[in-house]
Parts: structure tokens; C-alpha cells; sequence
């Protein structure tokens, strides 16, 4: 036996539990409002001014003698004299279910096991008889709120634009660009003086004006000037500006001169193992702020954890893709000479909250590489390269 | 303490009358079904699925015990004989909408899309009101950031069923997505009224509220997650990047105190902020 107090038993509210609410989809028939049934309709006047135990007691004999509708009406008025009594509300659920009152049942249970999570039997019938569809009661309707009405006049407004695709594929919208560096950061700085930051931005400037232009994508830059903005920032704008796709751009740089060529990083989990238990761990800890009940180790399935973990890796794994694309689509576009598709530990790229890609657009120690990334004509090449990955 | 008594005391025979019906008029498999849940709900996972096993031996068949095995083996992590578990019990029961939604879970968590939502639509064609399948479908096209899609089916799902906080979340999160910030706003709200520790809610609130021009709306939400969870990077960079928005600001319009205090305020919630530490520097000098 796990040595659970009394205390916690029933503290431990019933979504708290593996087996209910959405973490394993055991809702069905929402609050039937068993209290609401008028006192003076039951047909045991003689029971009237008994206390709940003797009401139980009364209903517990008719069940065990098979008379489920006898039982019903005095459990039904013991729940009512007492409605925290976890044990009248099993035999309710039980005498409902005698009757094959369903949903009755299914909520005379619920309640016992709400009160009491311990109590096996209720438990066990209510995820038995959940497992299938049970009938649910309307709700009643409240008046609305003067944002709920702000809110239908928007929805009037704008939700009959909307046209729904059917499709599955990821669909990439709004776009963040962000141009490296910045002000005071100059980034790799080219041995005829050619700064990363500004040949990073003229690209990103071009690429956000022709996808604008040319497809329904709306963009973002990180940065319009020349300015430094914190790596945080950048990851924290794409969110505020809820991204599909994430491009950082970049030139790189190395010791050796003779380095030369573009190539496209993402981050994967097979780049950083740690920084995926890092993300998994974060995750886990945010499902346990917003449902404490998750916290409770070997009891609870965390759903919504599995599904944070699947949006990252779904994340990663287009990441992956959008790399591949952008770089095939510049292998032919642009002279450079392609050193492929990278992955690594970016802050921008583990960061985000969407897929992710950073391009480095030629080597700006290279002489060569260096000399065309000092045209204008060529940077609008790239952006131009750049934006038929989109069309992917 | 006398009513806790005695229901322990009926409770056994009771089961034995009323779980026939559900299970077999076998008593063993009652007996073993019954021990087994109690285990389950108790934490000992290993021990539950021993006796479920023999319960299934005995009645192979029973897609209670079935589904039970499956939860099992989804929290032991053995997603494929889980799998097993549930496909079977929809190969029997072709109105089990519980294994048939776990199927679909478990085929998404296998990256296939399509063959999750087969199975959740599986599930609606049983019971049109099934909100936790709507629910999953809206996920399903929430992660592949098809918006007009999720809000499709987590309004049903909403309207099916308003009582879970991630519903409002991924529906606020996708009426974001086209525009409608009042009816995010909402769906934000109605989760925090539902969890009000539901710090990804808040986080996203946060944005909601700030594109709107309301800032200190906005950090008010922050600085909440950070009182919930002082560890939240997301918070922190919210945070972080709306002080430093603050700082530019007042530093443009000649401000240098009010510059300061936001920069300083950035370095709390960023301590590595470099744009932070160089302006203040530059300040100072």
C-alpha cells in the first residue's frame, strides 16, 4: 500500500488522477446537477427527517436486495442532506447504474471519486462505463460578458475571411527575419573592411521585401538598423509575433582564407542531446506549474507534456527540412560553393518556439566570397535564392 | 469513521452483483479486475499489470482490462505493445472511443499525422460530442500551424466541453495566429479562470495584451509566471525584450533616466543582456 494520508487522498482532486479527466479522455457527461432534484418528490416521507447515514444504510439494503429504484430515492436525499459524503454518492452511482441510467451513474461516480480518489469501486465503474460515449447535459447559458461580446463582433468580422485548407503540411505564413549582429557588434569583419552586420541586414531587408511582395507570407525583422539586439530578444519577438519559421542570417568567417561557400544550420536533438533533456525537463516543469496534480510521480499520464515534447520534435524535424530546402534551392541559384546542411546548438535556433534556420551566406575572410558579398546586386541575389525556400 | 467501515464491508459483494453486467460472471476475473485497479490507482504499475495480465488470460476479451494494460504500458513507455493493447480493444469494440483516441495519440507521438486524425475522427463518428477527440484533432492542426483548421475543431471542443485550460490555450493560441486578439484574449482568460498556474497561458496573454498596446498589462502576466515559476526563460525574456523596448523609447526621446531604470530593469530579468550592459555603460560615460 503506498502510504498515502487522508489528507492528500482527498485533496487529490479526481483530474489529478491517470485515469481521469483528458489526461486519458475519461470526461463524459458533464455535472448532471443530481441536488437540483426537489426534496418533497421523493416517496419516502417516512425517511424525511433521518440523517444521511440511516439514508445509505436504507438505499445500500434495497441495492443489495436488487430494488435499484428503491434505492435511488433515499440516496438521492442523503447526497442532498449531504453532499461531501463520498459513499452515498457510490451507492447512488451504483443504484443509477442497476437501472442502466447511464449518465446518472456516470456522474453519481464521478462525484464519489472526486470526493474520495481512493475509493476503487467508483473509480473503476466510472472509467468502465466512460470508456464508450455517455449522453451529456446542456449547459446554461450565462449573458455575456462585454469581451465576449467584443469578441463576437471580431469573430463576425473576421472569421468569415478565414478559409480553412484541409491539409496536414505545415504551413508557414509569418516569418521572422533576423540579421545578425548589429551596432556596436560588427560581427566578422572582412580583411577589405566588409562587415557581417550590414551585408546580414541588406540581405534580410531584401528578403522580407520580396516575400511581402510575392506571396501571401508576412514578415519581421528582428532589426530594421543598425543596432544591437540581445540574442533573447530576437527568440522572444518571434514568439510575440507568433512565427512559423525562423530564419537568422548570418556570414561566416574562419582562420583560414581559402574557407569559402554557404551553408544552412538547424538545431536538432541529434545536434544537442543535452540541450533536448534540457527542453524536455523545462517542458515537464511547466506542466507541472499548470497542473500540480502532474507532479505526482508513477500516477499521472502527462498528456499535455507528451504533447509539448511532439510539437519540439515536429519543430526540429521541419527545422531540418526548411535547411535542406534553402540550401538546394541556392545550390543552383547562387556561385557559392555549398558546404551543406549543419546541425548545432544556436541560442536563436534552441530558443524558438517554431522551426528554426540560420544561413550563412558565404565566407566573408574569403577575398573572393568577400568581393561579391560587397555588391548590392549580389546580396539581392541571395535574398532572392533565399526566398524560393519559402516556395517549399 | 462507521460509514467508511461499512462501505469496505459491502463493497467486495457489491462489486460481485454490480460489475457483472460490465466484466463476466466469472469472480475470479471480477476479484483480479478489481485488485488490479486499486493497485493501478495506488502507483504500483508493475504490480497492476501483472494481475490485468491474468485478468486478461482469463477473459481475453475484456477490453476494460485491455485499455488499463494500455494506460499501463503508455506510462511504462512501451508505446508499442500500448499500441497493441488499444488496437485491440477497437478491434472488439468498435464504440470504445477512449482506446480509440489513444491510438490516435500514439500514432501522432509517431510523427504520423494522418493516421492520427483517422483515428480521432474514428471516435467523432461514435459520438459527435467526444470533446477531448475534437480536441486532439485542433492540436493536430495546431501543430502543423493550420489556424483556421484548430479553431474549427477546438471550438467544438470548447463548446462540447469548456472545462479543460489547454483547450482555451491552443484556441486562444490559434485565434492569435489570424488576428482575432479580442477572442484570444478571451479563450486566454477563460484558461487562466480554469488554472490559474497555467503559465504558458499567461505568457501568451502577455503578447496578446502587449500588441495591443497594453504593456503593463502585458508584464503584469510575466512577472506573475515568474511569482508561479521563477525559473520561466520565456517570462524572463518577455520581460526583457518589453523593458528594453521601454529603454529605447525613453532613451530616443532624450530620457536617460527613465532609460536607465528600463535598461537595469532588462539586466534583472537578462543578466547577460548585451544591448543592456553596453548602453548602460554608454550612459554612464
Amino acid at each position: 500500500m503506498k502510504p498515502f494520508s487522508e489528507k492528500k487522498e482527498r485533496k487529490q482532486s479526481a483530474e489529478g488522477h491517470p485515469l481521469f479527466g483528458r489526461r486519458v479522455f475519461l470526461r463524459a457527461a458533464g455535472g448532471l446537477s443530481l441536488l437540483a432534484l426537489p426534496l418533497t418528490a421523493l416517496p419516502f416521507p417516512a425517511l424525511a427527517r433521518e440523517n444521511a447515514m440511516d439514508l445509505c444504510m436504507a438505499g445500500q439494503d434495497a441495492i443489495a436486495s436488487g430494488d435499484f429504484a428503491g434505492a435511488v430515492g433515499p440516496l438521492a436525499k442523503a447526497v442532498s442532506l449531504e453532499p461531501e459524503n463520498d459513499w452515498c454518492w457510490g451507492l447512488l452511482g451504483r443504484a443509477y447504474h442497476g437501472l442502466k441510467k447511464i449518465p446518472e451513474a456516470v456522474a453519481a461516480f464521478r462525484k464519489a471519486a472526486d470526493l474520495n480518489p481512493s475509493d476503487t469501486y467508483s473509480r473503476m465503474m466510472l472509467e468502465m462505463l466512460t470508456q464508450r460515449p455517455v449522453a451529456r447535459q446542456e449547459k446554461p447559458q450565462k449573458p455575456m460578458t462585454a469581451l465576449e461580446l467584443e469578441a463576437e463582433k471580431e469573430e463576425r468580422l473576421i472569421a468569415q475571411r478565414l478559409s480553412a485548407s484541409s491539409g496536414l503540411s505545415y504551413q508557414v505564413r509569418r516569418v521572422v527575419i533576423d540579421p545578425g549582429h548589429g551596432g556596436f557588434d560588427p560581427g566578422a569583419v572582412g580583411k577589405g573592411g566588409l562587415k557581417e552586420k550590414d551585408v546580414a541586414l541588406d540581405i534580410a531587408l531584401a528578403l522580407a521585401e520580396i516575400l511581402e511582395a510575392g506571396s501571401s507570407v508576412q514578415t519581421r525583422l528582428t532589426r530594421t538598423g543598425d543596432y544591437y539586439v540581445a540574442l533573447s530578444d530576437r527568440t522572444a519577438a518571434a514568439n510575440q509575433f507568433r512565427a512559423d519559421l525562423f530564419v537568422s542570417i548570418h556570414i561566416n568567417a574562419a582562420e583560414k582564407r581559402a574557407a569559402r561557400g554557404f551553408e544552412t544550420y538547424y538545431c536538432s536533438r541529434k545536434a544537442s542531446t543535452k540541450e533536448a533533456e534540457r527542453v524536455a525537463a523545462f517542458e515537464n516543469t511547466v506542466v507541472k506549474y499548470d497542473n500540480p496534480a502532474a507532479s505526482e510521480p508513477g500516477f499521472q499520464i502527462d498528456l499535455e507534456a507528451m504533447l509539448l515534447g511532439m510539437e519540439q520534435e515536429l519543430y526540429w524535424k521541419k527545422s531540418g527540412t526548411f535547411a535542406e530546402t534553402f540550401q538546394k534551392r541556392s545550390e543552383s541559384a547562387l556561385p557559392f560553393e555549398s558546404r551543406g546542411v549543419q546541425s548545432a546548438n544556436f541560442f536563436v535556433l534552441r530558443r524558438a518556439k517554431m522551426p528554426a534556420i540560420l544561413l550563412e551566406a558565404g565566407f566573408i575572410s574569403n577575398p573572393e566570397n568577400e568581393s561579391w558579398l560587397a555588391r548590392p546586386e549580389f546580396r539581392r541575389k541571395i535574398a532572392m535564392a533565399f526566398a524560393k525556400g519559402f516556395a517549399a | 469513521m462507521i460509514a467508511r467501515g461499512l462501505r469496505y464491508a459491502f463493497g467486495a459483494a457489491l462489486v460481485l452483483v454490480l460489475a457483472a453486467p460490465m466484466l463476466r460472471a466469472d469472480a475470479t476475473v471480477d476479484r483480479l479486475v478489481f485488485e488490479a485497479a486499486d493497485l493501478h490507482y495506488k502507483g504500483e504499475i508493475d504490480k497492476a499489470a501483472d494481475m490485468f495480465e491474468k485478468a486478461a488470460a482469463a477473459d481475453p476479451k475484456n477490453v476494460y482490462v485491455q485499455n488499463q494494460l494500455g494506460v499501463i504500458n503508455v506510462k511504462k513507455k512501451n508505446y508499442a505493445a500500448a499500441l497493441k493493447n488499444f488496437s485491440r480493444v477497437a478491434a472488439l469494440d468498435p464504440r470504445n472511443t477512449f482506446a480509440m483516441r489513444w491510438m490516435g495519440l500514439l500514432l501522432l507521438r509517431e510523427g504520423k499525422m494522418e493516421e492520427a486524425r483517422v483515428w480521432f475522427e474514428k471516435a467523432l463518428s461514435v459520438d459527435k460530442k467526444d470533446a477531448d477527440a475534437y480536441y486532439f484533432l485542433g492540436t493536430l492542426y495546431y501543430l502543423a500551424h493550420n489556424p483556421e483548421k484548430a479553431i474549427f475543431y477546438l471550438k467544438k471542443a470548447r463548446d462540447a466541453d469548456s472545462d479543460e485550460a489547454e483547450t482555451h490555450y491552443r484556441l486562444g493560441g490559434s485565434f492569435a495566429d489570424v488576428g482575432m486578439v479580442k477572442n484570444a484574449q478571451l479563450e486566454y482568460l477563460r484558461a487562466l479562470a480554469i488554472s490559474k498556474r497555467h503559465t504558458r497561458t499567461k505568457n501568451a496573454l502577455g503578447w496578446v495584451l502587449y500588441n495591443q498596446e497594453d504593456v503593463e498589462g502585458a508584464m503584469a502576466q510575466w512577472r506573475e509566471t515568474l511569482d508561479i515559476s521563477p525559473q520561466d526563460t520565456e517570462a524572463r525574456e518577455n520581460l526583457a525584450r518589453a523593458n528594453n523596448s521601454l529603454a529605447w523609447q525613453a532613451f530616443s526621446s532624450g530620457n536617460r533616466i527613465a532609460a536607465k531604470r528600463y535598461w537595469q530593469q532588462t539586466l534583472v530579468y537578462d543578466p547577460k543582456n548585451k544591448a543592456a550592459t553596453y548602453y548602460l555603460d554608454m550612459i554612464k560615460q
